[in-house]
C-alpha cells in the first residue's frame, strides 16, 4: 500500500456525506477514481455501514411499550416519595442545610484565626528547649549598627530667633569668665571641684565682686534684650 | 411543549412532565441500549434504569448542555456497567433473541437477517465505546461533535473510534465470508470438523 492510499484510507468511512472538508472530499473523489484498492475498501466500508443500517431494532410494540410505562410509573413515583422523605431534597430543604452552611465558614474563620495567632500563644505543648531558645532570643541585645549618616529625624531643632542672639552673644565674648557665670548652666561646685585653693580664691572674690556691682545680670540682660 | 420547560418542570418535582420526556425518548434510548447490550429483556431494564436515574438526579441537571445528551450519557453508562459485569461473570449473549426489522419479501427476509446476525456476532469483538460511537453514528446520526460530548474526548477522538469499529468489523465479516469458502471446498473436512 502506498502511502497516500494509507492517508486516504482513514478519511474513506466519511466520503461521501460525511464531516469532511470540500478539500478532503475533492482529492478522494480524485484519488478513487485512480486507485482501484481504495475504491474497494471503500466500497466494502459501505457495505458494512449499509449492513448496520439495515440492522435497526424493530419497534417491540405498543404492549411492551405499555408494560415499560406501567414499570417506569411505578419505579418513578416511589423514587419521588422516597425524594420527599428526603428532608435535603424537598422544597424547604435549606432549613436542614442551615447548621452546616453557618457552620463551615465560622470553622474556617476560627481556623484562620488559630493560624495567625499561633505565634503569639505560648502553647504548654511546646518543648522546653524551644521555650529557652524563644527567651534567649528576647534577651539577647540587639547589635547596634554604626549610623553612617545622622538622620533627619535625629538633627536637633533649630533655635529660636532669641537663643541665636544668645549663642552669638556668648560666642562673641571676651572672657571665660562670662560662660563661667551664666546661672542656668554651670554647678558652683562642680567649677570649684576642679580648682586649687587659690584659684577657689581668686574666683570667689571676682564673684561676689562681681554680684556687689550686679555686672554679670546686666551683661544677661544686655544679651536678653538685645 | 420543549425540553428545557419540561426539564425546568420536572426539577420542580412534577412527575407528569418527566413522563413526558420519558414518551419523547424512550424509543431513542431503548435502540441505543440494544446496540450496545445486544439483548433486548436486558436493554429495557437498562433504559428503565437510565430514564430513573435521569428522574433522580434531574436537579443535578445544569441544562448546560442538551437533556438527550445528558440522557444518551446515563443511558451509555449503565450499558458500560452491564457491559463490565457481563465480562466479569462470563455470560453468553443470544442472538437470535434479537427483534430486527422484517424485510418485504421472505427470501430477502432471511438472507438479510442472516447478514444482520452475521453483523451483530461480529460487533460482539468490538470494545464498548467503539459500538456506543457505531450506535450514536449511524442509529441516532450524531455529528463528532455531539458523539464527544456523550462519550467524553475529542470530536476527533470519536471520528477515529467510528473508522475503527467499521474496520473491524469489516475484516470480521471479511473472516467469516473467507471461513465458509474455505468449509465449501473441502466438505468431506467441514463434515469431519463439525462431527468434532
Amino acid at each position: 500500500m502506498k502511502w497516500q492510499c494509507a492517508l486516504i484510507q482513514r478519511w474513506l468511512p466519511d466520503y461521501p456525506d460525511g464531516e469532511l472538508s470540500p478539500f478532503w472530499k475533492r482529492r478522494l473523489t480524485r484519488h478513487l477514481t485512480r486507485c482501484p484498492a481504495c475504491r474497494q475498501e471503500w466500497e466494502e466500508l459501505q457495505k458494512v455501514v449499509a449492513g448496520l443500517q439495515a440492522a435497526q431494532v424493530a419497534d417491540p410494540g405498543p404492549e411492551f411499550w405499555g408494560e415499560f410505562s406501567r414499570d417506569l410509573h411505578l419505579k418513578l413515583a416511589r423514587a419521588n416519595l422516597e425524594q420527599e422523605a428526603q428532608p435535603g431534597r424537598g422544597a424547604s430543604g435549606w432549613w436542614y442545610r442551615l447548621p452546616l452552611m453557618v457552620g463551615v465558614p465560622v470553622l474556617a474563620l476560627v481556623v484562620l484565626w488559630v493560624g495567625t495567632h499561633l505565634n503569639e500563644l505560648s502553647l504548654p505543648g511546646l518543648p522546653q528547649a524551644q521555650k529557652v531558645a524563644q527567651k534567649e532570643k528576647k534577651a539577647a541585645p540587639k547589635p547596634e549598627v554604626p549610623k553612617l549618616a545622622a538622620s533627619p529625624r535625629t538633627l536637633p531643632p533649630e533655635p529660636a530667633a532669641e537663643e541665636l542672639s544668645l549663642v552669638a552673644t556668648f560666642e562673641a565674648g571676651d572672657t571665660a569668665m562670662e560662660d563661667e557665670f551664666y546661672p542656668f548652666t554651670w554647678d558652683l561646685e562642680t567649677v570649684l571641684a576642679g580648682m586649687t585653693d587659690q584659684e577657689k580664691e581668686t574666683f570667689l572674690k571676682k564673684m561676689e565682686q562681681q554680684e556687689n556691682n550686679g555686672s554679670w545680670l546686666v551683661g544677661h540682660s544686655s544679651c536678653w534684650s538685645g | 411543549m420543549t425540553d428545557p420547560h419540561l426539564v425546568a418542570r420536572a426539577q420542580r418535582g412534577e412527575l407528569p412532565a418527566f413522563e413526558e420526556l420519558v414518551e419523547k425518548y424512550q424509543r431513542k434510548v431503548y435502540g441505543l441500549a440494544c446496540r450496545m447490550v445486544m439483548d433486548p429483556e436486558e436493554a429495557k431494564d437498562l433504559t428503565q434504569q437510565a430514564f430513573l436515574q435521569a428522574f433522580v438526579h434531574i436537579r443535578d441537571f445544569r441544562q448546560q448542555a442538551q437533556f438527550r445528551t445528558w440522557l444518551f450519557r446515563i443511558a451509555i453508562n449503565q450499558c458500560y456497567n452491564y457491559l463490565k459485569s457481563k465480562k466479569k461473570f462470563g455470560e453468553p449473549v443470544d442472538i437470535q433473541e434479537m427483534n430486527l426489522v422484517a424485510e418485504s419479501s421472505p427470501e430477502a427476509d432471511l438472507i438479510t437477517s442472516d447478514n444482520q446476525r452475521r453483523l451483530y456476532a461480529a460487533m460482539e469483538h468490538l470494545p464498548a465505546k467503539q459500538r456506543a460511537v457505531l450506535a450514536l453514528k449511524i442509529d441516532k446520526g450524531l455529528s463528532y461533535q455531539e458523539i464527544s460530548q456523550i462519550l467524553g474526548g475529542t470530536a476527533g477522538a470519536a471520528r477515529v473510534n467510528y473508522c475503527q469499529a467499521l474496520k473491524t468489523l469489516k475484516k470480521f465479516l471479511q473472516g467469516e465470508d473467507e471461513h465458509e469458502v474455505a468449509m465449501r471446498a473441502y466438505p468431506k473436512m467441514a463434515a469431519r470438523l463439525s462431527r468434532r
